[in-house]
């Protein structure tokens, strides 16, 4: 580490568009692709700039946010409280769909465990009531029944086609 | 080649009467003092166990002290000259630091081996996969319902902490032939197999029951077995009582219930109901409406094995006597049961309708002649035995229960050993 001593660690990230982002070392410790990074370089340089060509700027800023937000609910002692709720709530509230299937992307990419169980969970929840071609739009899958077949599957579960939400 | 070893017999008195027990024999090489060496363990009575080692060349085994304080898998596997077995009777969730046990030729006794941190599905359905050797290094190989295939190789085993590495494999999709010349792409969006089944998995029936139209794949995956034992596991906040194997699992459906006959217990997580005049079992896993706390779903999974219809008179007896079935462990047309009422077991034969007290034994001709040959019957008593160890987890109150269904379980082994 750092001879520096007490300074704070910077670390340098650079998306796939060619921002580069400057995360203090706690934060960027979350994401486990930057943290297995600098195990398996232990005399990578200070300086040194980790990139990465699979998350564009837009999603990176989105998930700093949150990690930093987390690492300190939990220096606070408040992981799991309602403080912690009312945070990811807010977060995810103004997100569209493509936000947030942009999100879960990165994350993944990153490998975020905690990040991504929220995400996984908060697209459970939008698309649970949801019709099945709002969930095909979603995923961007292809229909591959025929008429015939998906009504086949259909009438195999009727009832779960009831009380489903407007697209 | 072809050389034939004859093992010593034991001198020990506990192998000579409980031969019969469970064992577990594992084979190393010691590299301190060049010597191949046989391990064998044996369950003398519940969680205790006995642990002999011979050295090729010898003609005796030694009793050693160490034992491996849990049940083992039936295969082991030998890596690095020792022997590692997966510890089989796992609770709900992976217990990462003593998943793998393993036996140490030099030293002569048992350590633990930390399980690699699988991407996700902490739980028991990713566990039933053995360990394999591979290249010369312990690894595990996790097949996902997903058609993709994980391994993890042991990295560096001499070092402390255990590293391990991970390789993914995509499989040929061999049972959705419509989607097996597609791309991925087309089957799950841009999205990682990984997440998708995530998603999955916190989702309620319902909208499973529903999403099984969005793609021939997604039905796949949802009517997977596999995918029905994580999904349980995912769900379920306790320990299950019932243990269903998986081959029965094809069988059962879910529908939604239109109208119980009776319930047995609501407060029971699996009991035994007759609907509509034949066997179902209704399962707690899904029974609460989880947004609306004061309100419960009836799920059931009919029974669309040879279904045969209960006498009348004999719902009246399950009825008025309130029992309670647990234990549900069946194969062809017969179930086994435990009453928790009566503390009986018993047999039901759902062609012939014919209801067997077998509390005090099973004779061991009924099994050999009907459907049930030894294997099933052994496949029978597995799931059995687990489901009684899930039960002595989960602490019954009942303290006699457990010693009582132990007892019974003794004797189920040792009829199917007389087979």
């Amino acid at each position: 580490m750092s001879k520096l001593g007490q300074a704070k660690r910077i670390i340098f990230l650079k998306t796939a568009d060619g921002q580069l982002f400057e995360v203090d070392e706690p934060v960027a410790m979350e994401f486990e692709i930057v943290k297995s990074f600098f195990d398996e370089n232990e005399d990578a340089a200070d300086d040194t700039v980790v990139p990465l060509p699979n998350v564009s700027a837009e999603p990176l800023a989105g998930i700093i946010e949150f990690c930093k937000a987390h690492v300190e609910f939990r220096a606070n002692g408040a992981a799991g409280k309602d403080e912690v709720k009312k945070f990811n709530a807010e977060y995810i509230k103004e997100k569209s769909n493509e936000q947030l299937k942009e999100l879960i992307l990165a994350a993944n990419y990153l490998n975020i465990k905690e990040m991504l169980d929220f995400l996984t969970e908060t697209i459970a929840n939008r698309l649970k009531n949801k019709s099945v071609e709002y969930v095909r739009a979603f995923f961007g899958i292809e229909n591959d029944f025929t008429p015939q077949e998906e009504e086949a599957v259909r009438k195999e579960y009727e009832w779960a086609f009831e009380g489903v939400d407007e697209d | 080649m072809g050389e034939v070893l004859e093992l010593p017999r034991s001198t020990s008195e506990l192998w000579k009467i409980n031969w019969c027990k469970t064992s577990w024999y594992g084979m190393g090489f010691d590299c301190t003092t060049n010597t191949y060496k046989i391990v064998r363990v044996m369950e003398i009575s519940h969680a205790e166990f006995d642990t002999e080692v011979h050295t090729l060349g010898t003609n005796s085994w030694r009793r050693i002290g160490s034992n491996p304080s849990c049940i083992l898998s039936n295969c082991g596997v030998n890596a690095y000259g020792d022997m590692h077995w997966l510890r089989s009777n796992l609770k709900q969730h992976i217990e990462y630091e003593t998943m793998i046990r393993s036996f140490d030729f030099k030293r002569e006794e048992f350590k633990w081996i930390r399980y690699p941190n699988l991407k996700y599905f902490a739980h028991k359905s990713c566990i039933k996969v053995p360990l394999i050797n591979l290249r010369g290094s312990l690894a595990i190989v996790n097949v996902l319902p997903y058609n993709e295939m994980e391994i993890w190789v042991m990295k560096d085993y001499d070092k402390k902490e255990y590293y391990w590495i991970e390789f993914t494999i995509l499989m040929e999709i061999t049972n959705c032939p419509s989607t097996s010349g597609k791309n991925k792409q087309q089957c799950y969006g841009n999205f990682p197999t990984h997440i998708v089944v995530d998603i999955f998995l916190r989702l309620p029936v319902k909208s499973l029951l529903r999403f099984r139209c969005v793609s021939k794949m997604w039905c796949s995956i949802i009517d997977s077995v596999s995918f029905a034992n994580m999904y349980e596991s995912a769900r379920v906040e306790e320990p299950q009582i019932l243990y269903s194997p998986p081959y029965l699992k094809r069988e059962f459906k879910w529908t939604r219930h239109p109208k119980l006959e009776y319930y047995a217990d609501l407060h029971k997580k699996n009991s035994l109901i007759s609907l509509r005049g034949s066997l179902a079992i209704v399962s707690i896993l899904v029974l609460k409406d989880y947004e609306k706390k004061d309100y419960y779903w009836y799920w059931v999974r009919e029974f669309r094995l040879n279904i045969g219809v209960i006498r009348p008179d004999d719902i009246a007896y399950w009825q008025s006597s309130g029992t309670i079935m647990e234990n549900f462990g069946a194969c062809g047309h017969r179930g086994l049961f435990f009453d928790t009422f009566h503390h009986g077991h018993y047999v039901i034969d759902l062609q012939t309708n014919h209801i067997q007290h077998i509390n005090e034994c099973i004779p061991p001709e009924d099994y050999n002649s009907g459907v049930l040959d030894g294997l099933t019957f052994k496949r029978i008593v597995n799931s059995y035995t687990r489901s009684v160890l899930s039960l002595r987890n989960f602490g019954n109150p009942n303290a006699n229960h457990g010693d009582h269904t132990y007892n019974f379980l003794k004797r189920v082994q040792s009829v199917y050993v007389n087979l």
